[in-house]
């Protein structure tokens, strides 16, 4: 070993404590930067999890998609996979007690669309055929249709109809519109699921969501694609959507930042599909795709952070350094008036640091990446399921979390079988000395 | 043959009414093979004439020509790597570096430059400087006249062209303080090593070749009085 190597590393073995010192203030500067990097990737990762449950699995839903324009979608090198669903229609739902609500909405979807509207099944299973459905929770809550798993019910399938205009879920229910019955058709209900996210039923639609298992895409008139995006593709997403729609760039841009929209502009997108959606809060946080105020203070806060760790890491470090100062300096000195180069004193200093961050930043990034990831996940597990915020501070959370972390370890002693017979051994002693 | 010389070497401290002349128009020679003793009262300048000459500190003003190289005009660096060649030092506390043993402190200013070191003439100066028993050893386990032996081995191991010894026997007792100064004397003799020697000790100056007083900065030859040197 080079001999300023050997002075450096064992001049570290000599005192112990100094190196130890020094290391774990190594470990907490480490942990406080990946902490909270972690925390903002942890954050960010949970956020869009949530968003995938509000509002899908889905990037772009392009509804009214005609038979032959699908093959734009299937085998394309910008969409990583597809959920498809066929609007089969309106039936009016007996006995339901929502004035606003008097329908189901039927429509037929595959495995990969039951994904992409992240339907959450909460009794019984999928359909796996056009004569199964599973229906919305809600129904029974909110309807007060006592529907139940194993049932079988027949609907009138048909479509909604007022001033010669049909309607769809985003139309709420009023008294003018007329409902023109199309076929009858008997299901057997095999599941129910959750309550679907707002962006599948809007809360003033008025058609109960029910599912049925789509057998044959290929016969369907039109179909809704949920079409989730490569990485890449993403990242230039209104490039690929004006590209699948056929339109430029340009035009798709003005479509979309357009609040009304014309008749031209209308054909312009209707050429490939009736409605082209972003599932806006999924691809913003994908693609941290803010408004510029909000990037501006994301960047500015995180500069303030990332200003304040490194100042507090510099100091923690450094005063664990100062702490041999002195020694330091006597071993410097002497080698300095034996000879060593700047460059020889540099490589010294680098070789301590090194030996001294090949343990300590490790054991600071493991620690940083626990207490970040498990942070992050709090913040955004502290909402509800509703979509609201539950109003519980995350520092109530965050002190739960270690709390029940200690407290669990002593229930368990508690409450193991082992000191269950020991307690009611003590029991049946003390009982025994009483009598 | 001229080895060492410098020219109106000056130090200068403080300005004003508290300027210090530590040292002053100093202008001395110095042939090769040559030993020499500088001595001076506490806070005449002889450590800081010592320092300048062995290019650790630098001067004010004037010239300090080593092999006819003036070392001031030297860079950093270039400096650093001319004295750990061309300069042995050795100080009164030794300043040995206390995680390398015996062997290791000797050849420290040959392993600095990446050269390979000659076993042989280590072995050659441990057995002169009768360390040849404690190359294992660490500086706590020797005594200070011992660790001084080690000193001047790391001085004498690159074959330098001027040895300066800032007060050598200054922290040992009498009798390692005499054991010291034969082995200078015999580096000299054996080695044809020029050596300059600090002291406050006459009788050990009178051992050297040639004694220069230094008083108030200023260098004499032997008297007071006499600026030559």
């Amino acid at each position: 070993m080079n001999v300023l190597k050997k002075c450096c590393y064992r001049s570290m073995k000599e005192n112990p404590k100094r190196t130890v010192v020094t290391i774990i203030g190594i470990i907490l500067a480490t942990a406080l930067i990946t902490a909270v990097a972690s925390m903002a990737v942890s954050f960010r990762a949970s956020m869009i999890l949530l968003e995938k449950k509000d509002n899908g699995d889905f990037h772009y839903l392009f509804a009214g998609v005609t038979q032959e324009n699908i093959k734009y979608f299937q085998n394309n090198q910008n969409v990583e996979k597809i959920g498809l669903a066929e609007e089969i229609g309106y039936a009016p739902l007996e006995g339901c007690m929502n004035p606003d609500k008097p329908y189901v909405y039927i429509r037929a979807v595959d495995a990969s669309g039951i994904q992409a509207m992240s339907l959450e099944l909460i009794e019984g299973r999928m359909p796996q055929n056009g004569n199964e459905i599973v229906i919305s929770r809600h129904i029974r809550s909110n309807g007060s249709v006592d529907l139940r798993v194993g049932d079988t019910i027949t609907f009138q399938i048909g479509e909604r109809v007022s001033e010669g205009y049909f309607l769809n879920q985003g139309n709420p229910y009023n008294n003018e519109e007329t409902f023109s019955p199309i076929e009858e058709k008997t299901y057997t209900i095999v599941g129910m699921i959750e309550r679907p996210n707002y962006q599948v039923e809007f809360r003033s639609a008025p058609g109960y969501s029910v599912f049925t298992h789509l057998e044959n895409a290929e016969e369907a008139e039109a179909l809704e694609i949920y079409a989730s995006y490569t990485e890449n593709a993403l990242k230039n997403s209104i490039a690929v959507t004006a590209g699948l729609l056929g339109i430029s760039p340009e035009e798709y841009a003005a479509w979309k930042e357009s609040a009304e929209r014309g008749q031209e502009q209308k054909e312009l997108v209707s050429r490939m599909a009736r409605e082209v959606w972003e599932n806006r809060n999924v691809v913003r946080w994908i693609g941290m795709h803010f408004s510029d105020a909000t990037m501006n203070m994301l960047y500015g806060m995180s500069a303030i952070a990332i200003l304040i760790i490194i100042t507090s890491s510099v100091f923690c470090i450094r005063n664990s350094f100062v702490i041999s100062l002195t020694e330091k300096m006597k071993l410097y000195g002497r080698l300095a008036s034996i000879g060593t180069t700047s460059r020889q004193q540099r490589k010294i200093v680098y070789y301590e640091a090194g030996l001294l961050a090949a343990v300590g930043i490790p054991l600071g990034r493991l620690d940083g990446i626990v207490i970040g990831s498990q942070t992050g996940l709090l913040l955004i597990l502290s909402r509800d399921n509703t979509g609201g915020g539950s109003g519980v501070d995350y520092r109530v959370f965050i002190g739960l979390r270690f709390c029940s972390q200690g407290s669990r370890t002593d229930s368990y002693k508690r409450h193991s079988g082992k000191q269950c017979r020991e307690n009611q051994q003590k029991r049946a002693a003390v009982s025994e000395s009483h009598r | 043959m001229e080895i060492l010389r410098t020219e109106h070497l000056c130090k200068i401290y403080g300005e004003g009414e508290n300027r210090i002349h530590a040292v002053d128009d100093a202008n001395i020679s110095v042939a090769q093979g040559e030993f020499v003793a500088v001595v001076g009262s506490s806070g005449s300048g002889k450590s800081t004439l010592l320092h300048i000459l062995g290019g650790v500190d630098k001067p004010t003003s004037g010239r300090v020509l080593i092999d006819d190289i003036d070392i001031f005009k030297m860079k950093d660096d270039q400096l650093a790597i001319f004295r750990r060649r061309q300069v042995g030092l050795i100080y009164q506390f030794y300043n040995l570096i206390p995680v390398l043993d015996v062997e290791e402190n000797m050849t420290l200013p040959c392993e600095l430059d990446g050269r390979k070191v000659d076993r042989d003439y280590v072995k050659e100066l441990a057995a002169t400087l009768g360390l040849s028993r404690f190359m294992r050893h660490l500086p706590n386990q020797l005594s200070g006249g011992q660790q001084q032996r080690v000193a001047i081995g790391r001085a004498l191991i690159t074959r330098p062209a001027i040895l300066l010894a800032d007060e050598p026997t200054g922290n040992l007792d009498t009798r390692s303080g005499n054991e010291i100064m034969e082995l200078l004397k015999i580096s000299n003799k054996k080695y044809k090593q020029t050596i300059i020697m600090i002291t406050h000790n006459l009788e050990l100056a009178k051992q050297a070749d040639r004694v220069l007083t230094i008083e108030d900065g200023r260098v004499y030859c032997g008297r007071k009085g006499v600026a030559e040197a």
